[in-house]
């Protein structure tokens, strides 16, 4: 199976980041705001679209089109705030639920987007955009996983922002596959199980390439994580508001960032103190590592930090082995379908 | 809520209990377990008291929840449980549970019985008679390092939640700080995450009040 792309040979206008430009009062708030912490990454729960589409009486997939629209809008606003990294939770697995009806208009929905930005490529790299798709893809319909693994490939050197986003995820099976991950690694070898600590579940996450989300929005007036991101936002600043998302307005934007900042203080020392705590678990591990090697319980400051280098260079190893089983069904779905330009 | 119903349940008045346990009966949908996270105070005080949080423990009892979790997220309440590890003042959590239990409740107390278990896995010594309207309690400190990670790896491999405890239905986010700090993880899932402002009657049923208004869809 191939992918053909049109090309009308006319420039194209980017449909996920807006081109519009920003009014000069949103800009001027924007660098108000830019004067107080900022949130380097932000996640969205874009609820909401179907209860728009039946307030203003059209179809549901109107209400997901209108959904991904105000997504691209948003992404400017982001920008426009120096917020580089964005994740979305765009479908989930439990998403699967619904009726085919709507799930397949979801997957056309989807169909559409990805290939309109490998036609806008050029585009993409201008902005140094960087996509990335995080779930189980194997649940997807084939040809969607070749347009993803496209998009994914043709983006990834790029690094002026980075937009993730999740189709096919619940925050429970990413952790599962994590911990699967190490248990792998430990069965292959390339990692001990005293090497297993908090940071490492985390750098085995979909996000790991992702710094955790400083600041999540919610709209529609739900107050539930919905299974996204659970174990990334134990310390982001959360924020449920009321509009529906096809609504969402740079006004809200500029409200939740300033919660972040009036949250930035108490959530920083907060974190730190969990960081410090993760340090001194790592410190303890390695310890118990040396005396069961060395077998007394002296704290030898060379040893310790040998046994640290150690525990390092097997971890580094062992994510590199993760980044290349991602990497190589990434290039086996490109190999499957080449893209053509008509 | 009814605001004469507010004022009283705020005042402490006696004759409410029946009238707002009355008013929880009628929601139409009531959490099993509540989550306590306390992310701080407001204003110049120090920390939540062990007072205060047992008369939200009991309040819990009277509004028909079977599990409650209190996390402290800072580590600032410095609230003892047990006489093993008394503070200066010699009160502990469940002196305070037992005796706001009988103050609020009155001739209602026998109807809820408490069995409370704390995070290191051990019953109360007050443990009463089994009856199918009990509560139990966790009190979580803040989960360290490994122990958060150990009690992860036990709940994913054992695809069991907290041993004996469902997730928790309903956060209450108590303090100004706007994050869950670290608090179960797993278990959030689909926790309806709601912030009280403070611990009074009237913040407690407006929760109550706002999580029985949540429909969840459950990705549908």
């Amino acid at each position: 199976m191939a992918v053909h792309l049109r090309s009308s040979g006319k420039a194209i206008t980017m449909s996920w980041i807006s081109e519009d430009s920003s009014s000069l009062l949103s800009r001027f708030c924007a660098s108000i705001l830019k004067a107080g912490p900022m949130p380097r990454h932000v996640a969205f729960i874009m609820d909401g679209n179907r209860r728009f589409a039946r307030k203003r009486h059209v179809e549901r997939h109107q209400g997901h089109t209108q959904g991904f629209d105000k997504l691209a809008q948003t992404l400017k606003w982001c920008l426009d705030l120096n917020i580089h990294e964005v994740t979305v939770y765009a479908f989930s697995i439990d998403n699967f639920k619904r009726s085919k009806e709507e799930v397949d208009s979801l997957m056309e929905l989807a169909r559409n987007k990805f290939s309109r930005l490998l036609e806008e490529i050029d585009n993409l790299k201008k902005h140094g955009v960087c996509i990335r798709v995080l779930g189980d893809l194997k649940l997807l319909p084939k040809d969607i996983q070749v347009l993803i693994a496209h998009a994914v490939v043709a983006t990834q050197h790029h690094n002026k922002c980075f937009l993730n986003v999740c189709f096919a995820y619940t925050s429970r099976h990413e952790i599962t596959n994590a911990v699967r991950e190490m248990a792998w690694g430990v069965e292959q070898g390339l990692i001990l199980p005293s090497d297993i600590t908090e940071e490492l579940l985390g750098k085995c996450l979909y996000t790991r390439h992702s710094p955790d989300p400083d600041l999540l929005i919610r709209t529609s007036g739900e107050v539930r994580l919905s299974d996204f991101l659970l174990w990334q936002t134990a310390y982001t600043c959360l924020v449920f508001q009321s509009v529906l998302w096809p609504e969402f307005r740079v006004w809200h934007l500029h409200h939740a960032v300033l919660q972040y900042q009036a949250n930035y203080t108490a959530i920083q020392k907060a974190r730190e103190a969990q960081q410090a705590e993760s340090v001194r678990h790592e410190y303890h591990a390695d310890l118990e590592v040396l005396c069961a090697r060395e077998g007394n319980e002296d704290e030898n400051e060379l040893m310790l930090a040998t046994t640290a280098g150690e525990r390092m260079q097997r971890t580094q190893m062992f994510l590199r082995a993760l980044d290349r089983k991602w990497d190589l069904f990434i290039e086996e779905l490109c190999a499957s379908s080449p893209v053509t330009v008509r | 809520m009814c605001p004469s119903l507010r004022s009283q349940a705020d005042a402490g008045s006696a004759t409410t209990c029946q009238a707002w346990w009355r008013s929880t009966l009628t929601l139409p949908r009531r959490p099993t377990h509540i989550g306590v996270v306390v992310t701080g105070t407001r204003g110049n005080r120090a920390s939540v008291s062990p007072r205060e949080l047992a008369t939200l423990v009991v309040w819990c009892v009277a509004g028909g929840v079977s599990f409650v979790t209190v996390y402290d997220a800072l580590g600032e309440c410095s609230i003892c449980i047990f006489h093993d590890d008394l503070n200066a003042r010699g009160v502990t959590l469940l002196d305070e549970i037992v005796r706001r239990h009988k103050e609020i409740l009155q001739a209602d107390w026998s109807k809820f019985p408490l069995e409370i278990v704390d995070s290191r896995w051990k019953t109360s010594s007050q443990k009463c008679e089994w009856l199918p309207r009990s509560l139990h309690m966790r009190y979580l400190e803040k989960l360290k390092g490994l122990e958060t990670l150990k009690h992860f790896l036990v709940v994913i491999l054992t695809s069991s939640s907290l041993p004996g405890f469902p997730d928790p239905d309903l956060v209450l986010r108590l303090g100004p700080v706007q994050s869950t700090l670290g608090y179960l993880p797993w278990h959030l899932r689909l926790s309806e995450i709601i912030p009280m402002h403070s611990i009074t009657y009237s913040n407690f049923l407006e929760a109550l009040h706002t999580f029985a208004a949540c429909q969840p869809r459950f990705g549908k």
